[in-house]
């Protein structure tokens, strides 16, 4: 009962994540590789904001880590003339240097930077 | 250079007017600018958006039209402060004037190009912009979609252009049209920087489906205009019943008396609104410079490249 009741606070989508993870987990443990996702990849960014856009293109869809986004993007910017002082420094958190980014760099600027790593 | 920006596109429908009205409205609150906003059209659509039909034609002697006017062209232009009307004053200390457009500009638009009228036109409306520009920190002009008169005099006189589009290829193909055939006469159009392609009536994605579907669709006008497409704002208006106009003097959108129950959707028109007004702010800075970024620091940033490449600009001495 106990189980039940903490299954049925989830929602499809979490449940097969909840699962997902369990198998990962199972086949780690017996030394299998790891089977592959069962639930979907997402197909398309949770919102509209210009930073959950950019950062969709550059991890999801390119496949980039957080780090490697980071800094393309930021050579891919600097090539197209927008001043090191406007480039936030540091790395990590791919969402929040977006954020400080996009303070200081129009969007349409920054998606078209992105869209050059996508297009070499 | 104070920014004089042309909102057009030679497709029609796609929101020039709804979106230069409401963006100088969050601009001003924005970036506390004082904005002045002229309705070049000759169907006054803009300013519909603040007065009825018959007012129009009572303030027909404070009109855009004024600014042409080359019966008068021997003398000296209008001030604006002769011809505008307060729209707005924000709380932030900025500001939106209006002069609201006039039937009779269309008369302007059917003179024979080349002929002495409508050059003395354009000189006055030259001249009267010059005495704008002195007065406003920024000046939007709400032009008409085919390339008319008053529509080759905004682009004389403008330096940065918003291009409102729906997601479809027509209305980016109404874009590039500009570019590639006016390019030659307004070499500034050559420049991305200096021109912002906005997108309108985006529809909220409320599937992954949905999403999918709206971002091969977005990468697909992407693909196919790819000059254009460091110029596509990422902030956009999304789709809304709010926006359609039902009656003269409706006003901005978000000074309009709703019911309770579409108050959700209009703040999230407006919060579209200022997301897009700050970006377009931002690139207004980059077109035209900015003391917090464009200045020694940006040179100081230029010379350290250039000594780490190690093959430097030849100074003269």
């Amino acid at each position: 009962m106990g189980l039940w009741s903490d299954i049925r606070a989830l929602s499809k989508a979490e449940f097969e994540a909840e699962v997902d993870k369990c198998r990962i987990e199972l086949d780690a443990a017996a030394g299998r590789i790891a089977p592959r996702r069962l639930t979907r990849k997402r197909a398309g960014p949770a919102d509209d904001k210009p930073a959950t856009r950019i950062s969709f293109l550059l991890k999801e869809k390119l496949g980039l880590s957080e780090d490697e986004a980071i800094r393309k993007l930021s050579a891919s910017l600097r090539q197209q003339g927008v001043g090191p002082e406007k480039i936030p420094q540091g790395g990590g958190d791919l969402r929040a240097w977006l954020d400080e980014l996009l303070d200081r760099v129009s969007g349409s600027v920054v998606m078209g930077a992105a869209h050059k790593i996508e297009n070499r | 250079m104070k920014p004089v920006v042309a909102f057009m596109n030679l497709k029609g429908g796609v929101g020039k007017t709804t979106l230069a009205g409401n963006t100088a409205r969050a601009l001003a609150d924005v970036e506390k600018q004082k904005i002045l906003l002229m309705d070049l059209d000759s169907q006054c659509n803009l300013t519909q958006l603040f007065c009825s039909a018959d007012e129009i034609d009572r303030r027909a002697e404070r009109s855009v039209y004024q600014c042409f006017e080359s019966k008068q062209f021997l003398k000296q232009p209008p001030y604006p402060s002769d011809l505008k009307v307060g729209l707005y004053s924000s709380p932030t200390g900025g500001q939106v004037d209006i002069i609201f457009g006039s039937y009779e500009t269309f008369r302007l638009a059917i003179t024979a190009p080349g002929k002495l009228v409508p050059k003395a036109a354009a000189q006055h409306f030259g001249d009267f912009m010059q005495r704008a520009r002195a007065e406003y920190d920024l000046i939007i002009l709400d032009t008409n979609p085919s390339a008319s008169f008053t529509t080759l005099c905004a682009l004389d006189v403008a330096n940065f252009l918003v291009a409102p589009i729906t997601m479809d290829l027509f209305s980016l193909r109404g874009i590039h049209l500009i570019k590639q055939v006016l390019s030659d006469r307004y070499t500034w159009l050559g420049n991305p920087k200096r021109i912002r392609i906005f997108p309108n009536r985006i529809r909220r994605a409320r599937s992954d489906a949905e999403t999918e579907m709206m971002e091969r669709h977005e990468q697909e006008i992407r693909s196919r205009f790819p000059r254009l497409d460091s110029s596509i704002m990422t902030n956009r208006i999304h789709e809304s019943r709010l926006l359609f106009q039902r009656a003269p003097g409706g006003g901005f959108i978000a000074d309009r008396q709703i019911y309770a129950i579409h108050r959700r959707a209009k703040s999230k028109v407006c919060e579209d609104f200022e997301q897009a007004a700050r970006e377009l702010s931002l690139s207004l800075k980059e077109a035209f410079g900015d003391a917090r970024y464009d200045g020694e620091a940006n040179l100081r940033a230029l010379r350290r490249r250039f000594k780490e490449d190690g093959d430097g600009p030849v100074v003269r001495h």
